[in-house]
């Protein structure tokens, strides 16, 4: 070998190592960046260096990935009552349809990391895959003959997964209803009210009674300044009976506590006290709260049940949509929406969110309908039950039942993405509390309505509910002439007879 | 009880069982034929089905008319129809084994 080829050999050998030592550290390190294979969706951009939260083992074939899949996808395609299930594909009577589109694995349709094949809520089939099982929908249903196959979902009328608005009795259960519904009434907080029913309230330590600033338990020696007592005692949290040491100590967990102004009132430690409570304080009492937050973009880093690692928490820096740039490295949790002490959930409706987003959309807000509806709210000459914030479409409120229906609890669903794609996943829980079933509709089908926030009209019509009443009528005369003709086959028959 | 429910219930007589069996297969001695137990299986589905049809449904529906029955039960508060209770049973079966699987087959939607 020549010298100069040795040389070369040895630049080889050392290039390898540095490289394979570099990648190695890469690997072991927390930026795995340098591995991802191409762009990752919208959907899991957030959490795309947990690598391990979706390629859980490798070289096992697909069913550790599907695990993935449904470990955080699952309760909600159940609670979406799927469609299109896993158990419809396993089905050996659907064999030639599966052969066709294997939706037994959520990757036959949803491949990640290959952004010049994906579409709109991460597809990646093209988007007349409806016809590989429904071609001959045309000659069901003539309503449908000669329709696009591109045009399913896209129109508006049908999703794979989520059909809970969009099934045929239930747009013809909300035919002919108005743009505006005469009754308008959105779900109100009810916390204060089923607390004698919450087993799990720790009524000994902190007995629901009103608090005043004067009241405040927080021990000797830790300063406390007049505004953060004054935040405090215009909160929920003193009006029920929450004081400082339910935060800011683990007297709820070690079984301690006060009970300011009663006999069982126990001071609180002051070397347990913790200056910055973190978001596990706040889950232990708002659990709901907490785990649908997890569930949701804001939140999703945090998951490290799902995810087997906890990422730093998201900042707006990290947002594919435009955001404030002074805001850009907040820290979102618990306290950066509803600020700490404060707590105010009128503030975290809207403020807390235009704090933040500067799409436009939401710059769009304050002076759509919706925005005006809360301002008016806000001014005390509008109607609290139908003011519209940036949450109650996003971020709605959703009764829960407990007990077989012994209480019903009004929580927050702090998951944003939960009814963002696809959008009409969002007419039950909140179009739909004002708005009739056609308008609404339309609305979420106009993407530049969507744009300047529902500024005016709807300039796109969405057809299901006059498909569904055409087709409710074509059998109701189809029904009519059956019954027509047995009769008339039954005269025909008592004739004969006689 | 609707009209649809009758039809279904004609259909289930003709159930396809399609007990693959798998057990038989492996077992060493095999009690049981085949064609034993889907017979089994299906004297138990049927008579599943029957007994929610007249002990619940038909006499809450028609008999003290205290509730309707619905294939969209839940947002009608009503109960589930024969029919769905049945293929409920039957997708549960297909979550938990792959051994075998079955279905009340008829031309209605809900049965397809």
């Amino acid at each position: 070998m020549s010298p100069r080829n040795r040389r070369l050999l040895a630049l080889w050998g050392v290039s390898a190592m540095a490289l394979t030592a570099w990648l190695a550290g890469r690997f072991r390190g927390t930026d795995r960046s340098v591995f991802l294979p191409g762009a990752t969706t919208a959907g899991h951009y957030q959490i795309e260096l947990a690598c391990n939260a979706c390629h859980a083992e490798a070289f096992a074939g697909p069913e550790p990935m599907q695990a993935a899949c449904v470990g955080c996808h699952g309760d909600a395609l159940t609670e979406a009552r799927d469609s299109h299930p896993q158990s419809k594909f396993t089905d050996p009577r659907n064999a030639d349809r599966a052969a066709k589109l294997d939706a037994r694995y959520c990757v036959t349709c949803h491949v990640e990391h290959r952004p010049e094949m994906t579409t709109e809520m991460g597809l990646t089939v093209p988007a007349d895959f409806c016809v590989l099982c429904h071609e001959d929908v045309g000659s069901e249903r003539a309503t449908h003959a000669g329709l696009e196959f591109t045009t399913c979902a896209s129109s508006g009328c049908h999703n794979f997964h989520d059909n809970r608005a969009l099934y045929e009795d239930f747009l013809l259960r909300h035919l002919d209803e108005p743009e505006l519904l005469s009754e308008r009434t959105l779900e109100q907080r009810n916390s204060a009210s089923i607390l004698a029913f919450v087993e799990r309230y720790p009524r000994a330590l902190y007995p629901p009674r009103a608090l005043t600033a004067a009241d405040h338990d927080a021990p000797a020696g830790v300063e406390v300044g007049a505004s953060v007592l004054d935040d405090w005692a215009a909160t929920a949290h003193a009006a029920s009976g929450v004081n400082c040491s339910a935060c800011h100590t683990d007297a709820l967990s070690r079984g301690a506590g006060t009970g300011a102004g009663t006999e069982e009132h126990v001071p609180a430690d002051a070397d347990a006290w913790q200056a910055r409570p973190d978001a596990a304080v706040c889950a232990g009492c708002h659990a709901e709260e907490s785990a649908t937050f997890l569930e949701g973009k804001h939140g999703m880093r945090r998951n490290a049940a799902k995810l087997g690692v906890a990422l730093p928490p998201l900042t707006p820096a990290l947002a594919r949509l435009a955001v404030r740039p002074e805001a850009a490295h907040t820290e979102v949790g618990c306290t950066s929406c509803h600020g700490a002490h404060r707590f105010d959930t009128a503030f975290a409706a809207v403020e807390g969110c235009l704090g933040c987003h500067a799409d436009e959309h939401s710059l769009a807000y304050v002076s759509s309908p919706h925005g005006e509806s809360w301002a008016r709210a806000r001014r005390g000459d509008g109607v609290a039950e139908e003011a519209v914030t940036c949450a109650t479409c996003h971020m709605p409120r959703v009764s829960k039942s407990y007990d077989f229906g012994a209480y019903v609890h009004v929580l927050v669903q702090h998951n944003q993405s939960d009814t963002l794609r696809p959008n009409d996943k969002m007419l039950r829980p909140v179009c739909l509390e004002c708005h009739g079933l056609g308008f609404s509709l339309n609305a979420l089908a106009d993407v530049e309505l969507i744009r300047n926030n529902f500024a005016d009209e709807p300039r796109v019509h969405v057809q299901s509910l006059e498909l569904a009443e055409e087709r409710r009528r074509a059998v109701e005369l189809e029904r009519e002439q059956a019954r027509t003709r047995a009769a008339a086959q039954g005269a025909d028959a008592v004739g004969q007879t006689r | 009880m609707k009209i649809r429910d009758k039809k279904a219930y004609a259909a289930l007589v003709a159930a396809a069982v399609s007990a693959a069996a798998l057990p038989f297969a492996h077992a060493q001695e095999a009690m049981f034929s085949a064609k034993q137990l889907a017979d089994m299986l299906h004297l138990v589905m049927e008579s599943d089905r029957t007994v929610y049809t007249r002990v619940i449904v038909n006499r809450l529906t028609l008999q003290d008319k205290v509730i309707t029955a619905s294939e969209h039960f839940e947002d009608d508060k009503a109960l589930a129809l024969p029919a769905q209770m049945f293929r409920f049973g039957s997708e549960m079966v297909a979550s938990k084994t792959q051994d075998f699987q079955y279905s009340l087959q008829s031309l209605w939607a809900v049965n397809k």
